[in-house]
């Protein structure tokens, strides 16, 4: 103990003599750590830590799966079987998000939450901050209308107020009771957006539920004490081929799976976090292998008093310890600065992150961040101080205390190791800068993706109808020709449409179908397509071409023959060779239901987003099958400064009408992209900090290379040898260096990239492209790096130089 | 009849300037060394016989005055062709041998040879002849280290005479050695010196003074004596000390 105070009151005072050194390596290093505390801070707040509910790991979600689906939600019914029949499960509950309203104050807010049944309260263990959960018998059709909000509602728009629960207030059409506040930070589900309120689910759902072959509720199990996965996803797997059997029409080939909720909710980001915790794993290598050089460095200039300290009766164990302090004492302090660093970057990260990462607002740095950065200090001190103590400490001391010349100039082998740890950082950063050259090049070949539609010049409104105000279907109606004809009388507004789903909102309406005259599919395999209501006007507002047949016009409503207009994979797919116009189509189920005649064929367009690929798409006319949902959307070309006037436009028919969103085409694109920008300019970050770390090896080894190597400079000056022999020798030296770093780092690129696939698109892995500007790069980068020092070694003075020791 | 004359040091001075201090290293030196010439210079520490050998190796400049070698004025030439002439016509030889340590013997004798850009067959043909010459071609692939201070010197006596040079100049070649390798390198001078090499040598030891065929004595910078081989070893009998049978 005494010793290791010794040393390291030694090492601060060490440490504080060197300063210029002690500021870099603290500098390097709290980047490092600072980078990987930031990171760690997510991947243990999104993928380590347990969701907040009791015992959570026995949580699952249950899926159905059958012949066209392979992960998809229930039915009323068959979550009702299968509650009643499951035996392995002590709770099983269902939870549906929806939108409503809250009318109270001047302004309605538009609020998420979640419809849920009343067993999700005793699963998940969580008791509400005031008042209580609502009951089975309230999840249930006729009962007084209950609802409960969350902890952050409560502040935000009741001031805390606890008399609020009790209370009735407006959500939605109807008045509601409040009979819970859930505590602060409860999130249910675990969603992108927070619910800020629950009802019960089961309180409009009659027996039926909307049929057994509707799937839209999402469920969550809770297995009881001592029942393994196995036996929960048996038990469940029991019921399902029961209830195939039972009701063969809907359930054809019914199976039910689980996996464990965590694991389900982190499923979407878990590859992106860990290429980023690599990502900023290799940066943090990178900066040690910089430190450990310049460690080097100093204890080339700390030979002697190492030396005789051995000679005074250091053991070599006792050297190494010493020089371990330092090192370790220089990576805590480091740690401490990156700490710092890393609540900017958790604050930064998480303003940046996109929507779809879940569990943001609980990115902080606590506790287990905090032993991370410790335990990861301390590691870093050791493994980039460990080599060159090791090596400081193997002295030769007789050679080491003798003063005088020596017959040739000292090897280069003493710099193996400075020179492995170069080549070992620029093979770290090809494998990043191959990464985040992936990215981009992913990033723009999306971005470069045709959608379909025109994206510039329009702006769109979203909104639902107000069943309160307009309750009838003819009104609905009415409301959307007045709507458009409001919106068209916009000065600059050259034309008008809407549909209840924009593209590239990342979600879709999928139906079956079959065509008029063909033999039917089997029960369970008919085919499906992407189902959206038009209004007239939207093909041509939204610029997506109609090759053949004709537009929806308003004369297609309630009164006329039911149209349809499909797209022209819809064509090449299930009428391939055939004219399409005046085909028949039987959509199934809602109220798209009947025969439609096909009168028109688009081009195809990304539905979902611009990653996957358009697909065979029906759009029926909003006139025909109404919705209340509509995102009305109009083209101008200052469409960016309408936002007002498309909020006055809709005013005018219903001066109470909540408006979702009023957003620019080319905004609803952009955010499309935001989680590949977000995770491209992270890696790419990391990675020019990589790049700028390994060009900073390269100039120190070089640079300490010329200063070890002025003597034979010197020699090679005096036997000819000419300014540009030295630069080529000086240039050469590190060519090589990274030349071999080039090649290792290709060979773990081009091994762990693999890793990166789920994030490309329309490259691979291993794309050359990628691979050979990166060698470019770095060859650059090394010759950038290591002209200065080759430069002063050409002004080397021969005489100076031949005398140097 | 032609003209022999190798060096030639017109008035030649070396001042070093400091923040406050002038240091004449080498003051008004008049030197011809014709070729085919065994020069040796002498005399105390500090008295400027690296100075002189490093202006005349083209190491450094002269503050003053005119330097000619083979008939060429030095003092306008840059870098570049100053580098061009050490390759080419002068061969050093370094008291601390300064062979470099991460090249075999056969890489380092062939250096200079690198730098005319021969081509490999020719350096091979001249690095294993220079090899021969010093006795050393059996140790090719040996690296400095691996070799003792006598042969290490060899080398480096190999590697000046590989290019052929018009003079070599050693300083202190004997310096780092002991007396018996000190001896046979100065045998190995003698043997090039009757082959018909150019040399000038820097040596304080009065005991190798003799085996030139002149000797320049240096004090504070300038020539105070200059003495022909008779006459060094008139002095070296006076001073007691015996010939070796090498020198003999």
């Amino acid at each position: 103990m005494t010793d290791l105070i010794h040393d390291l009151r030694y090492a601060l005072r060490a440490l504080g003599k060197a300063k210029s050194f002690t500021a870099i390596a603290i500098l390097t290093l709290a980047f490092a750590l600072g980078a990987n505390t930031a990171i760690f801070s997510v991947i243990s707040a999104i993928l380590l830590q347990p969701l907040p509910y009791a015992q959570s790991e026995e949580l699952m979600w249950i899926t159905g799966a059958n012949t066209r689906w392979s992960d998809g939600p229930f039915s009323w019914p068959n979550y009702t079987d299968m509650k009643k029949q499951s035996k392995a499960f002590a709770q099983i509950a269902g939870y549906s998000s929806i939108s409503a309203f809250l009318y109270q104050g001047a302004e309605p807010e538009r609020l998420r939450g979640s419809a849920v049944t009343a067993d999700v309260w005793p699963m998940l263990g969580v008791k509400p901050h005031l008042g209580r959960p609502f009951t089975a018998k309230e999840d249930s059709p006729g009962q007084p209308l209950v609802v409960m909000i969350s902890y952050e509602l409560w502040q935000r728009r009741f001031n805390g107020n606890p008399a609020v629960v009790g209370s009735q207030q407006r959500f939605g059409i109807n008045p509601r009771t409040i009979v819970g506040v859930m505590p602060r930070n409860f999130e249910f589900p675990i969603d992108a957006q927070k619910a800020e309120f629950w009802m019960p689910l089961g309180e409009d759902m009659d027996s039926d539920g909307s049929g057994r072959g509707a799937i839209w509720m999402n469920v969550v199990g809770r297995t009881r004490d001592g029942v393994s996965r196995e036996a929960a996803a048996t038990d469940l797997k029991t019921i399902a081929a029961r209830l195939s059997k039972q009701y063969p029409d809907s359930n054809t080939s019914l199976t039910f799976n689980i996996e464990p909720l965590h694991d389900v909710m982190v499923r979407e980001v878990r590859p992106a976090l860990i290429v980023l915790m690599c990502a900023v794993g290799v940066v943090l290598l990178i900066g040690c292998a910089n430190v450990a050089n310049l460690l080097l460095a100093r204890a080339a200039v700390r030979h002697k008093e190492i030396s005789i300290r051995s000679a005074i009766g250091a053991t070599r164990g006792r050297i190494v310890f010493q020089l371990l302090v330092e090192s370790v004492l220089l990576s805590v302090i480091a740690g401490a600065v990156g700490l710092l660093l890393a609540t900017w970057g958790v604050d930064l990260l998480v303003a940046l992150a996109p929507a779809e990462i879940p569990r943001v607002d609980t990115i902080a740095i606590d506790r287990t961040v905090l032993l991370f950065t410790l335990v990861l200090s301390v590691l870093t001190g050791i493994i980039f101080g460990l080599a060159p103590a090791l090596s400081a400490s193997k002295t030769n001391l007789v050679e080491a205390l003798k003063e005088g010349s020596r017959g040739s100039t000292e090897g280069r082998r003493r710099n193996r190791v400075r020179n492995v740890l170069v080549m070992g950082e620029v093979a770290l950063s090809v494998f990043l800068l191959v990464g985040a050259g992936l990215l981009l090049r992913s990033f723009l070949r999306l971005s470069g993706v045709n959608p379909g539609f025109d994206y510039r010049n329009a702006i769109s409104i979203d909104l639902a109808i107000r069943q309160s105000a307009f309750p009838k279907d003819e009104e609905v109606a009415q409301y959307h020709r007045r709507a458009l004809a409001e919106l068209a009388a916009i000065p600059g507004v050259t034309s008008v449409g809407g549909a209840n789903h924009l593209p590239l909102g990342n979600n879709e309406s999928i139906f079956t179908f079959g065509i008029v005259g063909r033999p039917p599919y089997p029960q369970g395999q008919e085919p499906s397509a992407t189902h959206v209501q038009v209004t007239p006007g939207y093909f041509r507002t939204m610029g997506i071409p109609l090759p053949r047949g004709r537009d929806l016009s308003p004369d297609d409503n309630a009164k006329a023959p039911p149209a349809l207009v499909v797209s022209e994979s819809f064509v090449k797919q299930y009428l391939p060779g055939e004219n399409p116009i005046g085909k028949q189509v039987a959509i199934d189920g809602g109220s798209s239901g009947g025969i439609r005649t096909i009168v028109g064929v688009v081009r195809d367009i990304h539905f979902v987003s611009l990653v996957e690929a358009p697909k065979p798409t029906f759009y029926v006319p909003a006139l025909q099958v109404l919705t209340r949902r509509m995102q009305y959307t109009v083209r101008a070309p200052n469409a960016a400064t309408l936002g007002p006037s498309l909020r006055a436009a809709v005013r005018k028919l219903d001066r109470e009408q909540p408006i979702l969103e009023v957003r620019t085409l080319e905004q609803m694109r952009s955010e499309s992209l935001a989680g590949r920008k977000f995770m491209l300019v992270l890696i790419g970050a990391l990675a020019t900090l990589a790049l700028v770390l390994a060009a900073v090896g390269i100039y120190s080894i070089m640079s300490y290379t010329v200063t070890q190597r002025t003597s034979e400079i010197g020699i090679r000056m005096s036997l000819g040898a000419e300014a540009r022999d030295i630069f080529r020798l000086i240039v050469g030296q590190a060519v090589k260096l990274v030349g071999i770093g080039l090649v290792a780092g290709i060979i773990f690129a081009l091994a762990a990239t693999r890793i990166m696939s789920s994030l490309l698109y329309g490259i691979t892995a291993t794309d050359p492209a990628t691979f050979a500007s990166i060698c470019l790069l770095i060859g650059g980068v090394a010759v950038l790096a290591s002209y200065i020092p080759a430069s002063r070694a050409t002004r080397v003075d021969p005489l100076v130089a031949i005398r140097y020791d | 009849m032609a003209d022999t004359t190798l060096i030639k040091l017109d008035s030649m001075s070396k001042i070093f300037y400091t923040d406050e201090l002038e240091t004449h290293a080498l003051t008004n030196i008049h030197l011809e060394v014709r070729k085919g010439e065994y020069v040796s210079i002498g005399g105390p520490s500090g008295c400027g016989k690296s100075t002189l050998l490093s202006i005349l190796g083209l190491l450094d400049t002269p503050t003053s005055g005119s330097y000619k070698l083979n008939g060429e004025a030095i003092e306008s030439l840059g870098a570049a062709d100053r580098a061009r002439i050490r390759n080419r016509e002068i061969g050093f030889i370094f008291q601390s041998f300064n062979l470099i340590g991460d090249l075999t013997v056969y890489e380092n004798v062939e250096l200079p040879l690198t730098y005319r850009r021969l081509a490999a067959p020719e350096r091979k043909r001249r690095v294993d002849a220079a090899l021969e010459r010093v006795g050393m071609a059996h140790r090719l692939r040996h690296y400095p280290a691996q070799l003792s201070g006598g042969q290490q010197q060899r080398i480096a006596v190999a590697r000046a005479l590989a290019g052929s040079p018009a003079i070599l100049l050693a300083d202190e070649p004997t310096g780092n050695l002991d007396s018996r390798n000190g001896e046979q390198v100065m045998d190995l001078l003698r043997e090039l010196h009757r082959g018909g090499a150019t040399i000038c040598m820097v040596t304080h030891d009065p005991r190798f003074t003799r085996y030139a065929d002149r000797s320049i004595h240096l004090f504070d910078g300038r020539i105070v004596e200059e003495t022909h081989e008779r006459d060094a070893e008139r002095k070296l009998h006076e001073s007691g000390f015996a010939l070796t049978g090498a020198a003999s």
